[in-house]
Formats: structure tokens, sequence, C-alpha cells
């Protein structure tokens, strides 16, 4: 089991759980980091670089907690009159959002793989999701989803969090509200720092 | 200078609190050693070859004296009291302790600073002239909207693990100063003739493994709509640029494989949806911002001319630290005035904390109190009186810190190398103070000469763009250097070219001082290294600096070490 954290508002965040094959499960448990090593330095790290990063071809996760999540292929190859049931669907990183113009009617949940969690696409495919399509259900981070991230996650609109299997709930929790303010726009649609805002605006805000 | 405000404040303490408690779950076991690196990263942390180095964040080279003087107590109190100037207008201690980083970050978010995002796949510190502000040919001050554009990619959530990291620089002069045109991202700033500021936008540019200069990708830009293109520029890359191959993963080689046109066209594809939007700047910004930036209250009477005149007159070194190390201020009657971290014997960049200090405390009393790192590793103090040069100068002398050779052969640009770096290939700074001593006795002489020395393909010392590159290359296990001719920043970038073949360390500065006695023998009046290579072919000089080599082919590294 893992947990699946709902961002209603800012503060309304909710718990939900999740079944098997709705999120990434935990990992083997890391080794006590090496002080010596980090302290001392680590030496000559050149023959240490993989030049060739591995790309995700499948997802992570083929579940929601209602039913099976749909590729961005399988829901576009349907005929498009909206479905009877809530669908969920998957977007892989190389998928470009903008193909579903006019393909949003039904969808409950669009699921954001993040294959590896420093692979920043999501955040991308999250904003153009939200902000550019309009996308009113919830968005949702799968995959590498770790707590350090998921202030990040949200400002770019996702607002379902599949926690990989072994993040702990309550310091995802606190993690969400990491900054007392932020500086950009971003689909979160939250109050920032550099706004359009005259100097008037700015002393009463 | 910019002075953070409680919003600003409270974000770099809740990035302090972040930090520290991402520390302890990492030193709990609870955060694997994969997932802590880009999170170690963008708060400036390398694991280096012999410690942990911290980078902290100078926005645009720009610091107060009282934040120096926390630099300095930084480097006695975790480091070993001394802290080290990067290309990038950054500061580094090399040899920190990992658990004891949150508190230097605190330390330094006492003085408005911080670390973040001095490393990692992420907007970097955002870099600028070291002279903006008092240029005598500058367009418009680039410091407001480096500023804004710092604000703006502080914890910017979209951009936070991009490809590759991505180096944003602002040129507002006639001169670049900032090498703008060899970052991902540049931004020319300039007034239009209804004296609205605009910019002119250039991409793609880069050193390391496929050196590129910038192409302009959009012109007119106006100033309101910086971060809305900005965005725009970044959403590209963050989709398209590559991911399945870090050597290939820069912007430059997406602009490379899109042509700069087509590339263009996909941003403004982009921005037509941003224009406009909630990312345009507020009307009254950019003169909010510049209040900022203010001039300090200068005198307007000059007194000591006579004074300045008279000792340059009475002491050649004081006349020589006067032509090569104060710059032209736009008001006559002050001077920009460089203090070179690069005296023989030291490592490029490199001061110690009572040196640190001391200069905090020269700014107080000669230049408002601010002082500026410049990207040749320099500090410079912005403001002085011409009046009082002298008692500077005696000042500096007294702490050694008068060495008169800014832009000479002897002011080397130099990456830490082996001797730090967990990549490099090749040690810097044994090379940097051979040729410095080689050269040294000539340097007046041979006059302005950019010399760059990196000790990898990374390029952190910018050999690409020295008029003459040092590289260090790996061959067999071996040390090996690869020289370059002809690269240049100052008004159209030009890179440099390998000439010859590799040659080991102790063959350098004799093979360099080949090429300086070259040009000794066949400069025109008044024509520096630089103008000499472009007029008499990079060949030239090749034949004279590598003539012993010519008939030989590859020889092994014995017999090239025995010779």
């Amino acid at each position: 089991m893992s947990t699946l954290l709902k961002l209603f508002s800012p503060g309304d965040i909710r718990t939900l759980p999740l079944p098997e094959g709705a999120f990434r499960p935990a990992p083997a448990p890391n080794p006590f980091p090496n002080m010596d090593v980090i302290n001392q330095g680590q030496g000559d790290v050149r023959s240490l670089i993989r030049p060739n990063v591995k790309q995700p071809e499948a997802p992570s996760v083929a579940a929601w907690e209602h039913g099976t999540l749909l590729t961005l292929p399988e829901w576009l190859a349907r005929d498009g009159a909206p479905p009877d049931a809530a669908v969920g669907i998957v977007l892989m990183p190389t998928d470009d959002p903008m193909v579903l113009v006019g393909r949003l009617d039904g969808l409950a949940v669009i699921a954001v793989e993040f294959a590896k969690f420093n692979d920043g696409r999501g955040y991308s495919i999250a904003t153009l999701l939200r902000s550019r399509l309009g996308f009113k259900g919830e968005i949702r981070a799968v995959g590498d989803v770790l707590i350090d991230q998921l202030f990040a996650m949200a400002r770019c609109g996702m607002t379902g969090f599949a926690l990989r299997g072994d993040q702990d709930v309550a310091a995802a929790k606190r993690s969400l509200e990491s900054f007392p303010a932020v500086y950009q726009w971003a689909a979160d649609e939250r109050d920032f720092v550099l706004a359009n805002k005259t100097d008037l605006e700015r002393a009463a805000a | 200078m910019y002075i953070y405000n409680a919003i600003d404040q409270s974000i770099v303490d809740a990035r302090v609190k972040q930090f520290a408690d991402q520390t302890e779950r990492y030193l709990g076991g609870r955060i694997s050693e994969d997932e802590f690196k880009p999170l170690r990263l963008q708060n400036g942390v390398y694991v280096e070859r012999h410690s942990p180095l911290l980078r902290v964040a100078i926005p645009y080279g720009l610091l107060s004296s009282r934040q120096l003087r926390m630099l300095a107590q930084i480097g006695r109190t975790y480091d070993r009291g001394f802290g080290h100037f990067t290309t990038r207008q950054n500061i580094q201690f090399n040899w920190v302790k990992l658990e004891e980083v949150h508190k230097i970050l605190a330390d330094l978010a006492s003085v408005q600073m911080h670390a973040i995002q001095t490393s990692g796949s992420c907007i970097r510190n955002v870099t600028t002239d070291h002279l903006a502000g008092v240029a005598h040919d500058e367009r418009v001050d680039p410091r407001p909207l480096a500023e804004l554009m710092r604000q703006w990619s502080t914890l910017n959530p979209e951009f936070a693990f991009l490809p590759r990291k991505f180096k944003v620089a602002f040129n507002g002069a006639v001169e670049d100063r900032a090498a703008s045109e060899v970052h991902d991202l540049a931004f020319d700033v300039y007034r239009d003739e209804a004296g609205e500021v605009r910019l002119t936008v250039k991409v793609g540019g880069g050193q390391g493994r496929t050196p590129r200069v910038a192409p302009v990708i959009k012109t007119g830009l106006h100033w309101r709509d910086m971060l809305s293109y900005t965005e725009a520029v970044l959403r590209t890359y963050n989709r398209w640029g590559r991911r399945d191959n870090i050597y290939k993963a820069r912007i430059k080689i997406l602009v490379d494989a899109l042509g700069p046109e087509r590339f263009g066209e996909e941003v403004e594809q982009e921005f037509a949806h941003l224009h406009g939007g909630p990312a345009t700047l507020a009307a009254n910004e950019l003169e909010r911002m510049t209040a900022f930036f203010g001039a300090p209250p200068y005198q307007s009477v000059s007194s000591g001319d006579q004074d300045e005149a008279r000792h340059r007159l009475a002491d050649p070194r004081f006349n020589a630290w006067v032509k090569r190390n104060v710059a032209k201020h736009k008001r006559d009657n002050y001077g920009a005035v460089t203090i070179s971290l690069k005296p023989l014997g030291v490592a490029p960049g490199d001061a110690t904390s009572d040196q640190m200090e001391a200069i905090a405390d020269l700014a107080d009393r000669f230049s408002f109190g601010q002082i500026r790192v410049s990207h040749h590793q320099n500090l410079v103090l912005a403001d002085v009186a011409r009046s009082d040069l002298w008692a500077l100068y005696q000042a500096l002398e007294a702490l050694g810190l008068s060495e008169p050779n800014v832009g000479l052969a002897t002011d080397i640009i130099c990456c830490p190398g082996g001797d730090y770096c967990a990549l490099a290939n090749a040690k810097s700074i044994p090379v940097a103070a051979a040729v410095q001593e080689t050269l040294a006795s000539k340097a007046q002489d041979i006059g302005t000469l950019a010399i760059k020395m990196s000790g990898c393909i990374n390029a952190c010392g910018h050999h690409h763009v020295g008029h003459i590159g040092i590289l260090g290359v790996d061959k067999k296990d071996e040390e090996w250097y690869q020289i370059l001719i002809g690269g240049r920043t100052d008004t159209k970038t030009t890179l440099g070219q390998i000439v010859g073949k590799a040659i080991p360390r102790e063959a350098v500065a004799p093979t360099i001082e080949r090429l300086t006695d070259f040009y000794l023998k066949n400069r025109n009046n008044g024509e520096i290294f630089i103008d000499a290579v472009e007029r008499l072919g990079k060949a030239a000089f090749q034949a004279a600096a590598f003539q012993n080599d010519m008939s030989q082919t590859s020889p092994s590294p014995q017999i090239q070490e025995a010779n």
C-alpha cells in the first residue's frame, strides 16, 4: 500500500490509500551514507560518468483507484464520445499534452509519469495541462514521487501525488508547505512576488 | 544594491531550514545518494576530489562589505581560512563538511546571501558586467534586470530539472565584459529611440565540449516581457532538449539541431501564449528595481588630480597600477579599481579571510562599502575618487594586493583543476603558476593578453575565449595540454582554435613564451596580442611556437619528457 496525497486547496491536503499498481513500490533500503567518502572527497569521478541516460519506455503505474490508466494513444484512439465512467490516462515524458486539445471531456485524472524524479519534463506537461488547456480535473504525479519535489509539483498545477512506497506521508504533507512565499507565476495561480502590481497594490498586499 | 525585504528573507530562511531537514534525512539513510545529489547541488554542494565544496551565489558579482566580511568569517570557521572566487562571479569554499553546510547557509542568510541554484541542472546564478553602473560605455545598467531575473529564477518550480545547467548573462555596454555570448541565454540591454529599455536575446552559446557563440533569436524585446520570453525559451528547452546523453543536453545542442531560426520560431509560438500574461512585469517594476542601484553620493569636485600625476611620475609601479588596474569611470574624477587576485605564487582567484576583511575595510573607506567580483576572478572597488588612488594603492601594497597586472599575461583565468576538481583531466594551478613566472618580467611590455586555462573540456577556465587558451587533456592517464589561440569576448566573440600538438606540462610555459616572443618581434605600434594574431594569422604563431615539433610525429610521453 501507499498513499495518495490530494491537494484541494492550499493547506487542505487529504490522504487516500492507493492499491498496488497505482504507485511505484519502495526501492531497496538505502545504505547509510559513507561520511568518510563524502567528507574526504570522492577522488577522480570521470570513470563514473555514464553519458547515455536510459529513457523510459513504459509507465511505472498501470492503475488508479478506479481502474486502469489508459496511455495517451489508447485514449486518442477512442471515438471521442464522452465515456460512461470516469477515465484516467497517463502521459509519458515524451508525450505532447497539446494533442489533448478538445479531448479532455470525461477525463477525471491525468497522471504525469516521473520515470525518474530528475526528469523535469513532467513539470512543463502539468503546467500546459493546467494553464494552456484549462484542465480542471486531477493532475497526478506518478512514479518517482518523492517528498522533496512535491512543492514544485504542486506549483506546476499537480494536485495528486501517488507517493512512492517508501515515502513518509507526514514529511510529504509538510513539504507541500516548504516556502511561505514564491517569486514567480506558476500554474497553481498562487500569489507571487513578481506580480504585475502597481506600488499601491503592492503596499496593500 | 538590492536589499531583501521580509518576503525575500523568509524565502531564503525557509530554504536553509529545508536543506537542514534534507541533510538530516540523508544522513539518517532516508534519502538515497542519487536522490540527495540534486538537492545538495541546488544548494551549492559538490563532493570533490578531497572534500565537499560549497559554492555561494554572488548575484551579478555584487557584494557589500558586510557580506564580504561574512564570507571571510565562513572561510575561517568552516574552511582553511580562504575562499576561491570563480569565473561566474561566485565564491567557493573548497574544504567544508557536509553536515556543517546548513550552518554556513544560515550564516549566509543572515547577510542576505544564499547558495541556491549555484549548481545542478537548473537556472544558475545570473552574471553581468563587473563595471555595471559605472562603465563609461554603458547604454543601460543591467543590474535591475539581472535582479529581476534572479528573483524569477529562484526556486522556479518548472525549471528545476532541466536537461542540463542553464546560465544567464546580461550585457548593457558597448564592450561585453560579461562574455555574454558564451552563455545559454544572453541579453543585450539597450534603449530604443523612444527611450524604452529593450533587449536583444541570444540563445545557445557556451564553452565546454561543443563551444558555440550564441546566435540572436529575438530583437526589440520590451523589458516588461523579459520573464515571459525567458519562460518560453526555457519551456521549449525543458520539453525538447536532449536527455538521452548528458554531453548533448545543453540548449546549444538543441539550437544547433533545429537551427537558430527554427528554434526562435518554436519559442515565438510559445511566447505568443505568454505575451501579456501573468509573468509580464509591472510598468513601474524597472523603476522600482533601478532605485536599488542608484549612484552613490559622489563628490563633485576633484582635488587630487595633480597628486595622481605627481605620484605616477615618481613611482613607476604606481603608474603601472593606475594604467592596468584602474578602469575609466563614467565620472572623470572617479576610477574603478581592480584588486588583482593573481599575484605570483597564489592560485588565481584565491583570497584569504584576512585579505577579504581588509578589502571590506578598504571598500568602506574608499568605495561606498561595495565590492564586485569580476568573471576574471578579481575583486573590484568600482567607485574610487581619483584623489584617493594613491592612498588606496599604498594600503593595497601593504596587504600584498597591489599587483599591477590586470588584463596582462599574468592575470590568468584558471579553474581549480586536478588539485581539487573530481572531473579534471589535468592540473591547472601549477601550469598557471609556471606561465605567470615565465612571463612576469615581460608582462608589462607584452601588454593586454588574456590567458585562460581549463583542466578539462568543461571549460570552467574559459579557454575557448582566451587570446591564448590552455586546455588540460588526458592521454593514456597522463596529463597533457592543448594550446588554443585567437579567442576573445570583448566586442565580437570569437572562439580560439587549437594550434600544434598536445604538449606536456613543463612545455606549456616555454611554448607560450615563444608565442609572446613572436608577438613582441612582429607587433605594430599599439597593436595588442589578439589583434596581431588576427593580422598575422594563427599559422604564423603556430610555426613560431611549435617549430621544434614540426617534424615529429606523435612523440610518446616518455620521449617528450626526456627532452
